[in-house]
């Protein structure tokens, strides 16, 4: 009896140590959120383009069930040797180079207050800039992958190996919430032969 | 003995039951603490005293700012001021109330400035800085209208920089039914409406022509 009486106290002692931590280190018990991620991607409904014909190279974005408010977008293509491809303008009242606004988008909307292709030709490189932003109250949320716009590229050359990489600086997808969300970026392999 | 066993257990019942509590209170003090020192520093802002000391010649400016968007008189608003010599900051002022007049122009005075040739920069909470070079300050007092170039809107973050951050920021804001405007909220409401909403966005949009749009 006596061995049973000290064992209780031993345990009532420790119970009531444990409940101090416990409640004194409440991060020690919580576990983390789970994280989820957008995607931005670049893919093409054309899989062998030819040289004189247009490869058009889609921006495309999952949500992965995120409800979001904007996204930017900066893609840059840099070449060596000669430029295969040539950025075609799809807005030719606008001033500059502008990629194909997915105007299915601006029902939902979407606007687009960032849509510029930069060739710069003594630095080789392409450049497009791009931004979307939604302006429901409710932000975007889509099971679907969505895309932004489509560059249309005039193929000039062959080319074994056609790389668009993002920059990951500017390129961003923002909560409804306001705050950037994680992402992740797969850059564009394209080829002409 | 079994009374001492029973006097022992409850000591050392209420002995673990007080190390508990004492666990807690010292928890809650460190989070006291915490909160209090970030809200020193918070308010740790300078205020509009001039760096240099004020010469006997020394001037003053009032001057009129113009804050894009705004349609409703009356708002309150404030502005910070650099005054800069070959590229090296002089002065600096912060949290210059600034008072209304018609048409989204302000009207404000900074004084104890020695005479001489500055680079003024203008910069209102969640607006682009404005650049005024080479502004000629004399002794006594000097009026400036710095409203030809408006305060450009939607720097939130205060980075002085256009960007899909800021759109983030206000975004959050436009909720259904609209956000009321109230202090903590204010600087979102840039028509000064009273509401956050639809107005305010397109105002900041018709500035985020750029991934990037930075101030002068």
């Amino acid at each position: 009896m006596k061995f049973l009486e000290s064992l209780v106290a031993i345990f009532a002692f420790l119970a009531s140590l444990v409940s101090g931590v416990i409640s004194s280190g409440k991060s020690v018990v919580t576990t983390p959120p789970e994280v989820k991620a957008a995607s931005i991607y670049l893919s093409s409904e054309t899989t062998f383009p030819t040289i004189g014909t247009i490869l058009p190279i889609d921006i495309k974005l999952n949500a992965d069930g995120l409800r979001l408010s904007a996204a930017a977008v900066r893609i840059i293509y840099k070449y060596v040797g000669t430029l295969a491809l040539l950025p075609q303008d799809a807005d030719p009242l606008k001033e500059g180079i502008q990629a194909k606004e997915n105007s299915s988008l601006l029902g939902q909307g979407w606007v687009f207050p960032v849509n510029e292709i930069i060739l710069d030709t003594d630095s080789r490189l392409i450049m497009v800039d791009f931004a979307a932003v939604n302006l429901n109250p409710e932000g975007f949320a889509s099971p679907e992958d969505v895309t932004l716009a489509t560059m249309d590229m005039w193929v000039t050359s062959l080319a074994p190996k056609l790389t668009f990489n993002f920059d990951k600086t500017q390129t961003k997808v923002i909560s409804k919430e306001g705050s950037e969300v994680k992402l992740q970026l797969n850059p564009g392999e394209f080829s002409v032969r | 003995m079994g009374t001492f066993l029973r006097i022992l257990f409850l000591t050392v019942v209420l002995g673990g039951i007080v190390v508990g509590i004492i666990l807690v209170g010292q928890r809650q003090l460190l989070e006291k603490e915490a909160s209090e020192i970030s809200s020193a520093l918070l308010n740790l802002r300078p205020t509009a005293a001039p760096t240099p000391t004020p010469g006997p010649d020394a001037g003053s400016i009032g001057f009129t700012v113009r804050f894009q968007g705004i349609i409703t008189p009356g708002l309150t608003k404030t502005v910070s001021l650099t005054l800069k010599q070959a590229d090296a900051e002089v002065y600096s002022f912060t949290n210059i109330p600034v008072s209304p007049r018609a048409g989204g122009i302000y009207w404000g005075k900074v004084a104890g400035l020695n005479p001489g040739v500055y680079d003024v920069s203008l910069k209102g909470e969640a607006y682009l800085t404005r650049k005024f070079p080479e502004t000629v300050i004399k002794t006594g007092e000097n009026s400036f209208d710095f409203s030809s170039k408006m305060l450009l809107a939607g720097d939130f973050d205060g980075n002085n920089k256009i960007n899909v951050n800021d759109v983030g920021l206000i975004s959050a804001k436009i909720t259904i039914p609209p956000t009321r405007t109230d202090a903590g909220n204010q600087v979102f409401d840039l028509d000064g409406n009273g509401q956050i909403g639809s107005s305010d966005m397109d105002l900041m949009l018709s500035n985020y022509k750029g991934l990037e749009v930075g101030g002068e």
